[in-house]
């Protein structure tokens, strides 16, 4: 059959990586069967203080490093994070841009929204509005206008927004973006187009 | 990715040898200690590499957190034991003059009033003056009503959105950002009005500030509206056993109290240069006749009839103690107002209801009146003899006919006599006497105190008004409403708040819970007024039975549910949904003296009618108020659920939800830096001898 079970094709490799997951965790089942093979007593009866000591610097020395390494996760292992931001342009061409509303969407949940800054542009410097409702599910829904005179709006390519993340550290990250509206200071609807990048990290 | 690798393959060797080295010391009968706590053993850690020295232990700063290595080495004693420990330079040379740095320089308040919707804009600069980094924490208040849904973290012009989350999610986020070293900050609620701000990785001499924005209704208190800002979390009584109460410590002493939350306040002869402004922009829409504020120096200004500006004087800018403005709007008969907003998810409205005007004509029952006194450590002083004198005018007011009992609190609960006294000459001057007697110490036992009043024998032929007089420093507010619920009975509770800066969440809910009402006797206001005040209102029946006829308007989840009383001077206001375009009367229906009473309301929908973008937060607030109220009598595992539910749809912040905002276009060098809780006064009048607990 082609759909057989991992532990159907391979299973001393299955039970192999089932016991480190085990250990990671605290299986207490494992420490128990070891117990019953090793009893106390018979320890305790040959050892000495000295050989207490022996033992107790022995396992410090080797044990437990070979402990730490079993169970550290690899450097680049799922589960670990790290933080970073991604640029939010749009491009109005020789139309200076008062208004837009923008859908930044996290598409693999491999990242969690963690802030919205606002632009570079003095018009946008403030940090957008946010739909809390979609952001739970890390799409950010994120608006912001301006009432400034034409001659303050930015135009051509202008970073409106910068989105904060938490990210899987080794997961490919899907992310994407839709510009919903834009407009001039008229509040006429106009054709731009919008941008992400992601800052490289620190 | 290189260094990686190579720590990767180091750290078990490394943390083979560090381990065997200190158990041989052990071993070798070495008698070294080793700190657990920054606070009671500073240390210094160096890093070779940058030479970067910096004084403070944290664990978290141990090899294989950060990746680093780090020499671990005793460092230069700081001047006190008892210090913060973040480092040297300004803190120990400020000590000195008894001037302590704090992280926080400075709170700025922008508040407007529309009719009865207050709009405010709170913000919190934080500063390193340290030599080393920090994360600064800030237990503070807010208005328990107060719907927070807006948390901006500024780090020079760089302006980040706070994100609402669950609150464990938003926790670990801000670790694992304060771990990494990035700027972050967290918002999160311990109570309805205790919040916790966290700034991490603030490097030294830097600024970053925080700003919260809310919505809350103003209270409506005999004939005059009053806008409240609290500043201080009074110093909390936990009853013993207790650990997620609110603590009350002496600066530095962080642990002492086994609370999960802890406030660390100035000793006697301690101050910062924190300092406080605020502006509060009131448009009443009718003319306001008159305004006053007895807690503080203000300048004021009023641009038009309806329009007042009032601002904090700077000679009066430390934050010790709750901010009251009262102002009374033109008309001999206020009427009821109905306020709408709509926007893509729907229309709210709030509901501020009036009783009727001739509830004055109408007269009153004997009335059997037991008066609660709290005598805790808390109440001595000041706040004790406001209470005895506000007593005392009860007690001259009392007609023949009505009845009452003295009952006073601190660890225990004791009595005037064993049941209800005839309101005659003897007893009376015998409670005079009882009353001189008083003192405040000991802890707050308040459960003492409601059970002896609420089990009290009751008298069937009177009314039964308990009053308790208190300020309410108790960190166990869910057991406290809990035993209202339970033992109320035939009972209405009128709460007093006494002192500068009471726990009003606790005194509004107790006279939620009893079916009463609250009342204020800040240092400033007259006790004999206050109990006036009372009597007039108790002295005439209330609008019982009520029922809402909504007209034309399809009406859903109104807020409170059950709707209280109508008593003579206290609206009362109603938040809810609702679908329909046209305008429409809202009729109230009720009782009155066993007569039918009715409160008309025109509600102007599709007109021009009174409206406010802070609806959806005041109703989805509201919605909140009322599940957690609802988890106080009957655990449901479904509660915290829906109140999660509720505050992530609207943003809002909730004992479940919290704000976080993490900077990740900067990462700062080194660990994530000591933590230094921000110490505050106690609230004036409040003596920090009785309450705060000093090891």
């Amino acid at each position: 059959m082609s759909s057989r079970s991992a532990p159907d094709r391979e299973p001393s490799r299955f039970a192999a990586a089932t016991t480190r997951r085990g250990a990671r965790a605290g299986n207490p089942g494992t420490l128990a069967a070891e117990a019953r093979v090793t009893p106390r007593g018979r320890v305790n009866a040959g050892l000495g203080w000295i050989g207490w000591r022996s033992l107790i610097v022995s396992f410090v020395l080797f044990l437990w490093p070979a402990a730490e390494l079993l169970a550290q996760p690899p450097a680049d292992e799922e589960g670990r994070t790290r933080f970073c931001a991604v640029d939010i342009f749009i491009d109005s061409g020789s139309t200076p841009l008062a208004a837009y509303q923008f859908r930044f969407a996290v598409t693999n949940g491999t990242a969690r929204i963690v802030g919205i800054e606002g632009g570079e542009h003095a018009a946008f410097r403030q940090p957008p509005f946010y739909d809390p409702k979609a952001i739970q599910t890390d799409v950010a829904i994120v608006a912001a206008f301006s009432t400034a005179p034409s001659a303050e709006l930015p135009a051509g390519k202008t970073r409106v927004a910068t989105i904060h993340l938490r990210v899987t550290e080794s997961s490919r990250r899907q992310f994407e973006l839709k510009l919903q509206t834009a407009a001039d200071a008229r509040g006429n609807k106009f054709t731009c187009v919008a941008t992400f990048e992601e800052r490289k990290p620190q | 990715m290189i260094i990686r690798f190579r720590w990767a393959c180091l750290k078990p060797i490394c943390t083979g040898l560090f381990f065997s080295t200190l158990i041989a010391l052990v071993l070798q009968g070495c008698r070294g200690t080793y700190p657990s706590k920054a606070s009671k053993m500073p240390l210094s850690y160096s890093r070779g590499r940058a030479g970067y020295v910096q004084a403070g232990y944290d664990p978290a700063n141990l090899p294989g957190r950060t990746e680093e290595l780090w020499i671990l080495a005793r460092g230069e004693t700081s001047a006190t034991e008892s210090e913060p420990g973040p480092g040297s330079g300004t803190l120990l040379a400020k000590i000195e003059d008894k001037e302590v740095p704090m992280p926080l320089k400075h709170t700025d308040v922008r508040a407007s009033v529309s009719g009865y919707i207050g709009t405010v804009e709170v913000s919190q600069k934080f500063s390193n003056p340290y030599s080393g980094k920090i994360e600064a924490v800030y237990v503070f208040p807010l208005p328990h009503n107060a719907s927070v849904n807006e948390f901006i973290m500024t780090i020079g012009e760089r302006r980040i959105r706070g994100i609402i989350r669950e609150r464990k999610e938003a926790e670990q986020i801000y670790a694992e950002a304060k771990q990494q070293g990035y700027v972050a900050s967290l918002l999160t609620e311990e109570r309805p009005n205790i919040f916790t701000q966290r700034v991490a990785n603030i490097e030294p001499g830097k600024e970053i500030d925080v700003d919260i924005k809310y919505f809350h209704t103003l209270d409506y208190v005999d004939g005059w509206y009053e806008f409240v800002f609290p500043m201080v979390v009074g110093p909390r009584f936990n009853p013993p056993g207790s650990t997620n109460g609110i603590g009350a410590v002496a600066r530095g002493q962080s642990g002492v109290s086994g609370q999960d939350t802890e406030i660390h306040y100035l000793r006697p002869g301690e101050r910062t240069s924190h300092d406080i402004s605020l502006k509060l922009d009131v448009d009443a829409g009718v003319p306001i006749e008159e305004f006053t504020c007895n807690t503080h120096k203000i300048a004021s200004e009023q641009t038009a009839p309806e329009r007042l500006t009032v601002s904090l004087a700077p000679t009066d800018s430390v934050p010790n103690k709750d901010f009251v403005l009262r102002y009374r709007v033109a008309g001999e008969h206020i009427k009821s107002t109905f306020m709408a907003h709509r926007d893509d998810r729907g229309g709210f409205f709030t509901l501020m209801l009036y009783p009727p005007q001739n509830l004055h004509d109408l007269k009153r029952q004997p009335l059997e009146l037991v008066f609660v006194l709290d005598c805790s450590g808390s109440m001595s002083g000041r706040p004790l003899a406001e209470a005895r004198a506000a007593v005392q005018r009860g007690l001259h007011l009392l007609e023949p006919g009505d009845s009452f009992q003295i009952i006073t609190f601190s660890m225990a609960a004791s009595s005037l006599g064993e049941g209800p006294l005839e309101a005659t000459a003897e007893n009376i001057g015998n409670a005079m006497q009882y009353l001189r007697s008083l003192q405040g110490e000991g802890g707050t036992m308040m459960v003492e105190g409601i059970k002896a009043a609420l089990d009290f024998p009751h008298d069937p032929n009177r009314l039964r008004f308990v009053c308790f007089l208190t300020d309410g420093y108790i960190g166990n507010e869910a057991e406290i409403l809990g035993e209202i619920h339970r033992r109320l009975g035939a009972s209405r509770i009128f709460s007093f708040g006494i002192g500068p800066s009471v726990n009003r969440y606790l005194m509004d809910q107790m006279a939620k819970a009893g079916h009463g009402a609250v009342a204020y006797l800040g240092p400033n206001d007259s006790a004999a007024q206050i109990m006036e005040d009372f009597f007039n209102r108790i002295s005439h029946p209330a609008m019982t039975d009520l029922q809402v006829d909504w007209g034309g308007l399809n009406v859903t989840e109104v807020f409170p549910s059950r709707l209280p009383d109508l008593f003579l001077g206290r609206p009362v206001i109603l938040a809810g949904r609702f679908a329909g375009n046209e305008d429409t009367t809202v009729r109230v229906n009720g009782m009155a003296a066993g007569q039918p009473a009715q409160v008309s309301i025109p509600a102007p929908l599709n007109s021009a009618g009174a409206g406010h973008i802070g609806l959806p937060a005041v109703w989805a607030g509201m919605k909140i108020s009322e599940l957690a109220d609802q988890s106080l009598y009957r655990p449901d595992p479904e509660l915290p659920e829906a109140i999660k539910h509720v505050a992530l749809d609207y943003g809002l912040m909730s004992p479940f939800t919290a704000f976080v905002a993490v900077d990740s276009a900067h990462r700062t060098a080194g660990s994530e830096g000591t933590t230094v809780p921000v110490a505050v006064p106690v609230p004036e009048g409040v003596k920090y001898k009785t309450t705060v607990n000093e090891n």
